[in-house]
């Protein structure tokens, strides 16, 4: 399935994580129904990290990284959206893999 | 509670500047007005020879708390260079009782709500930072970083300050050797401290709670990843030699040079203060570590 998100979001702007939530939801049940999907960023022109980590950062917490890098892809995103995007889904990785740890350790640090 | 009858008078000190002392006015300006209600207050500005015009938006983030309590704000004795900065940022549009043009060299007080038009958000940035007489000339991909950065800002005081409001001056200065503008945004939301306190079930400073937040990806929220934002904010005004201002609580953070120092406050500002300065004419303002495969991000 395409998922054009500027239709999504009615919009080339996407600023607040309450934007990204539908977009989450759309790209949640296609992978549910075992659907490829291909996110289109054509006309976007503006996008926070807090935008993608609602929008996508969030399904590492509910799909494996394996089906996200095998049902997930991507056309007509700029290189500086890229960089946000990839920056979104490292930390996310890396939190989701065991959240517990990503806190403790930064208590760890913290509170020696 | 209503104080008094006597109109309660603050005097503004000589010089209100981004640093310890205006942070401190400011901060004490927050506090000694906490309680005011069905008041007037003035502030007299009769000894002050400098306000940056970018601390508009802190200023009018206490003025307009103070109004909510239906308390009367009157800004007296302006001399005339900050009557003339205040004018030209449409602050005293606000706050005065003048009608007033606008100017080509400020980013023109605004407050902006949790549900604003996005569209028309970005659009009032363009306009007043971009599309303005003198500005040097910037390839779309380096506005973009500095909108990007300066909506996370925004976005981080609306969803952390769990504010209804966050606001916002500039103040643009296209005729420096190397042009700049500097961005304060001012929020009266949950300071970084109780946030950062509450969520590691700790009692450290402000300081200590506005570095933990700088942190490539800590963040207060549960469950779920963020505390990217400011650290690509940091990353931005690494590359392109300009600086990042923090205040919340008791703690200021100046991020500049690649270095954090942190300032003594003896107020405390019970919101949060962000001040970024950048670079608007930079042969590096905007660089890619590495090419991206778009096939790698997943």
């Amino acid at each position: 399935m395409d998922l054009m998100i500027s239709q999504v979001i009615d919009g080339n702007t996407a600023i607040a994580p309450s934007k990204g939530e539908s977009v989450h939801e759309k790209i949640k049940q296609a992978l549910i129904d075992q659907e490829t999907v291909i996110l289109d960023f054509t006309g976007m022109e503006l996008m926070t990290t807090a935008f993608l980590n609602s929008a996508i950062g969030q399904l590492y917490a509910e799909f494996s990284t394996e089906l996200l890098r095998d049902k997930l892809k991507i056309k007509w995103i700029s290189q500086s959206d890229a960089v946000l995007l990839k920056k979104v889904t490292d930390t996310a990785k890396i939190y989701f893999a065991n959240p517990a740890d990503f806190e403790g350790n930064i208590n760890e640090r913290i509170n020696g | 509670m209503k104080i008094t009858d006597k109109p309660y008078v603050i005097k503004v000190p000589i010089r209100v500047r981004g640093n310890t002392l205006g942070y401190d006015f400011i901060s004490n300006l927050a506090l000694d007005t906490y309680l005011l209600e069905d008041s007037s207050v003035i502030l007299d500005f009769s000894d002050t020879k400098w306000f940056d015009g970018n601390l508009c938006s802190a200023l009018g983030t206490i003025l307009d708390d103070v109004k909510a309590r239906r308390n009367t704000v009157f800004l007296r004795n302006l001399q005339r260079h900050v009557h003339q900065a205040f004018t030209k940022n449409k602050f005293l549009d606000t706050f005065g009782d003048i009608p007033i043009s606008e100017d080509s060299l400020t980013i023109p007080y605004k407050k902006i709500g949790i549900n604003e038009n996005e569209q028309e958000a970005k659009d009032f940035f363009n306009d007043q930072l971009f599309n303005k007489p003198d500005m040097p000339l910037m390839s779309n991909e380096a506005r973009k970083r500095v909108l990007v950065a300066l909506f996370e800002v925004c976005v981080n005081a609306l969803t952390h300050g769990e504010c209804e409001n966050v606001y916002v001056c500039g103040q643009i200065f296209p005729n420096k050797e190397i042009p700049e503008v500097s961005v304060t945004f001012s929020d009266m939301g949950r300071t970084i401290g109780a946030n950062v306190n509450a969520f590691l079930k700790a009692d450290l400073s402000g300081n200590k709670t506005i570095l933990w937040a700088l942190e490539d990806g800590n963040t207060t929220k549960v469950n779920t990843t963020g505390g990217i934002g400011l650290k690509l904010l940091q990353s931005l005004v690494v590359l392109n030699h300009g600086s990042l201002q923090i205040v919340s609580g008791d703690g200021f953070v100046e991020f500049l040079d690649g270095y954090n120092k942190e300032y003594e406050l003896d107020g405390y500002f019970p919101g949060t203060i962000v001040t970024i300065k950048l670079r608007l004419k930079d042969s590096n303002f905007y660089v890619l570590s590495s090419e991206i495969d778009i096939n790698d991000i997943f």
